[in-house]
């Protein structure tokens, strides 16, 4: 407890103390303070620069975007000389464009997160039982995770191209569409296309996480369930299921919120298009902000956004229930 | 300590080294998109030289952006106080800058008195000139004098009608061959190009008027056109610009309409096919003009130093001097605004045959930007694009997509 060895100091009578007085303990002397308080005080101190952190690159720019949401200048400042408006949210809530980007919005939300589910959770199934390459499999099914989803929107515009892309051949041969179909030229289409990427690119996550829940339920559990006569599908509804409640309620929440704020596939395949097809809440700021430069107009889209992104969040919380709460 | 002392006196000797060096030289900062772009980089390139060889201990920092964060990225640098010391903007987006930007009047009053019409795209609402416009130009048709000759076609279509029916002609899927290249996928600027063309290219005028008078009788026009050309199979759908100018580059279209800096794009074909990818004026330019408008051009920021201020009106004045114009022509392969005049009667053509062409367009342009919105015609375009794109590519019913975009570019009038 800061004793140096071999060192002496000497107090006003020339005499040298036993234990030298480090700078700290001096500090905490001088303080006055009781040990709890030093610790707090202590603990604040390794606090400070990570809190320092989050508020300069977190905290202090929202603060900025909400505030430049109450003003229609057309770039965002870090002061305005104009009163402060409601303009903003009042051309979002009355155009009608608006109501198609959160139709859109809510749609790809659903449609993305609920089939990169299904598929993650048909595939968590699969991975879980024993066979042999299990190792290489699962490592497999990962791979559209680790693609950078630049790269993951660019192979889907080759799959669905109309004259080489193979999902598009296909497709055509099931009858579906006919064959040589411009996917982005279609609203419906379009929209189809950036699905499938985004269920391609997400559907990953939700097999490591479902896999994980899967090895955690005990095996117990389902050997009791035989004995007693329960079939396939009684066991996945009364076990494997409610095991895997939490675990479901966090990955929704997580790619929900993911698919909410999507930009990059969407960008990259469609730009929003064809005519607002596939034009997403944040499609609709980037192009109010960089094309159109309304930036208080984007800014407002924004926090509008986070809305949306709290509520998906806190209803998440609430359905995962204690057991996500812990 | 002796790693300190060692350390020391290498800072010391780096700073001996390169502070007098940096106290000697002025470096201007030069951002552009142009900078890896075939054609205008070497272009800048020799101006650059040249303008250092006249100043002495100057130097110009030229550097890429790449264009499709150009704005954005000069947009962050303007609004952080950290603005280049010249400024190269696309002028369509002038106008996000203008409160950081200088007047040129009082400098370039003479030069700017003797610039192309379009020049005064860049005069601000106060009246002052906030631009010094590099390049303005007219679109031009692009042909495959090869896939034309194949279809038995002997003259290059001179009105939309023969357009349509060479286009059909020249098509043949099998071996993958187009008549024309039209951009159907993307997002806002989808045909923005087309569109504009042949708005002007069928009646002489915008679809909406300087005053803001929006012309059904154009857009239904424009619309039935195009409509009967993606109709006519005579181009693949779903493709981005860039494909359709990888198209034309491969000797796959056999027309595309798109501004001069089309003929970079084209010195990349292959050197056989490069003879035969040739530049004419789009259908009907002389009778109803050819739809045009400003490029890019350069600024002064507000603020800049006395001295570097000094420096870059000269570098603008170097630029627009006749020689130099007739440099970026040449070096370029693009319209100077200084106009054909430097060039003697026949020597353009001898030279470079395509300019020739470009030169002419560029006399004949109507700026498709009507002055109503110039300053917010992203939004127009999308006001145009989108209900037009839906009459075009899934056939929804004329009449209401009329009424869209009217109500579509009100709203966007009334909202400015």
């Amino acid at each position: 407890m800061g004793r140096k060895a071999g060192r002496r100091a000497h107090n006003s009578w020339g005499a040298a103390p036993l234990i030298e007085e480090s700078p700290v303990m001096k500090l905490r002397r001088q303080m006055g303070m009781s040990r709890s308080a030093r610790e707090r005080l202590f603990a604040l101190l390794f606090i400070l620069p990570a809190a320092f952190l989050v508020f300069s690159t977190v905290v202090y720019p929202i603060f900025v975007i909400i505030q430049g949401s109450f003003h229609t200048d057309r770039i965002l400042r870090l002061r305005y000389d104009s009163p402060m408006t409601l303009k903003n949210y009042e051309a979002f809530f009355s155009d009608i464009r608006s109501a198609r980007v959160l139709a859109v919005t809510a749609l790809y939300m659903a449609i993305a997160t609920g089939c990169a589910f299904l598929l993650g959770f048909i595939f968590s199934l699969l991975l879980n039982q024993r066979f042999r390459g299990r190792g290489i499999a699962r490592g497999l099914a990962l791979l559209p995770w680790v693609v950078p989803a630049s790269i993951a929107a660019l192979l889907w515009l080759m799959l669905i191209d109309a004259e080489i892309g193979p999902v598009n051949a296909l497709i055509a041969r099931t009858g579906l569409l006919p064959p040589r179909t411009s996917w982005l030229v279609d609203q419906t289409t379009a929209f189809a296309g950036v699905c499938l990427a985004s269920i391609w690119k997400t559907f990953p996550f939700f097999t490591i996480v479902l896999l994980a829940g899967l090895q955690a339920i005990p095996q117990e559990l389902y050997e009791a369930a035989e004995v007693d006569g329960a079939g396939w599908w009684a066991r996945l509804r009364h076990i494997t299921i409610p095991g895997l409640r939490s675990v479901i309620a966090v990955g929704f929440m997580l790619v929900g919120l993911w698919t909410l704020r999507d930009f990059t596939i969407i960008f990259v395949m469609t730009e929003g298009g064809p005519a607002g097809a596939t034009e997403t809440l944040g499609l609709h700021a980037y192009v109010h902000a960089f094309q159109f430069f309304r930036m208080g107009y984007a800014a407002a889209v924004g926090v509008i956004t986070l809305i949306v992104a709290i509520g998906l969040a806190a209803i998440s919380l609430r359905l995962g229930g204690k057991q996500f709460v812990g | 300590m002796l790693l300190v002392k060692c350390f020391a006196v290498a800072l010391a000797v780096w700073v001996a080294l390169t502070v007098p060096v940096a106290a000697r030289e002025i470096v201007l900062e030069f951002p552009s998109w142009q900078a890896t772009e075939p054609g205008t980089m070497d272009f800048w390139k020799a101006l650059i030289g040249e303008f250092e060889r006249l100043h002495p201990g100057v130097r110009i920092d030229f550097y890429p952006v790449p264009f499709d964060v150009y704005v954005r990225t000069m947009l962050t640098r303007f609004a952080g106080g950290n603005p280049p010391d010249i400024v190269h903007l696309p002028a369509r987006d002038l106008w996000v800058f203008a409160e950081w930007l200088e007047p040129m009047d009082e400098e370039l009053g003479d030069l700017i008195e003797k610039w192309i019409p379009l020049q005064r795209w860049c005069i601000d609402d106060a009246g002052n000139t906030i631009a010094f416009l590099v390049l303005g130009f007219g679109f031009v048709m692009v042909y495959n004098e090869l896939l034309l000759k194949e279809a038995g076609i002997e003259h290059v279509p001179t009105t939309w009608d023969a357009l349509l029916e060479a286009a059909v002609r020249i098509t043949d899927k099998d071996k993958g061959i187009w008549g024309y290249a039209i951009d159907t996928a993307g997002g806002t600027h989808t045909f923005d190009y087309l569109i504009a063309v042949v708005s002007i290219g069928l009646t002489g005028k915008n679809i909406l008027s300087d005053d803001g008078e929006f012309r059904e009788d154009v857009f239904r026009q424009t619309a039935e056109y195009i409509r009967a050309l993606v109709d006519s199979g005579a181009s693949p759908r779903g493709m981005s610009r860039l494909v359709c100018r990888e198209l034309v580059v491969e000797g796959k279209a056999g027309f595309y309409i798109d501004g001069p800096w089309i003929l970079a794009y084209l010195d990349m074909a292959k050197p056989e096919l490069r003879p035969h990818l040739k530049l004419a004026l789009v259908p009907a330019a002389k009778e109803m003009g050819v739809a045009g408008g400003v490029s890019n051009s350069l600024s002064v920021p507000k603020g800049l130093d006395s001295q570097k201020r000094a420096l870059v009106y000269d570098f603008i004045r170097l630029l627009a001097t006749p020689e130099w114009q007739r440099k970026y022509a040449l070096i370029a392969g693009l319209p100077a605004p200084g106009g054909p005049g430097m060039f003697a009667p026949g020597e353009l053509e001898e030279l470079r045959p395509e300019l020739a062409v470009s030169f002419e367009a560029a006399a004949l342009a109507v700026d498709f930007i009507p002055l109503c919105v110039k300053k917010v015609f992203p939004e127009y375009r999308r006001a145009i694009t989108e209900p037009m794109m839906d009459y075009v590519l899934r056939g929804a019913d004329l009449d209401l997509v009329v009424e869209r975009a009217r109500s579509n570019v009100a709203a966007l009038l009334k909202k400015d």
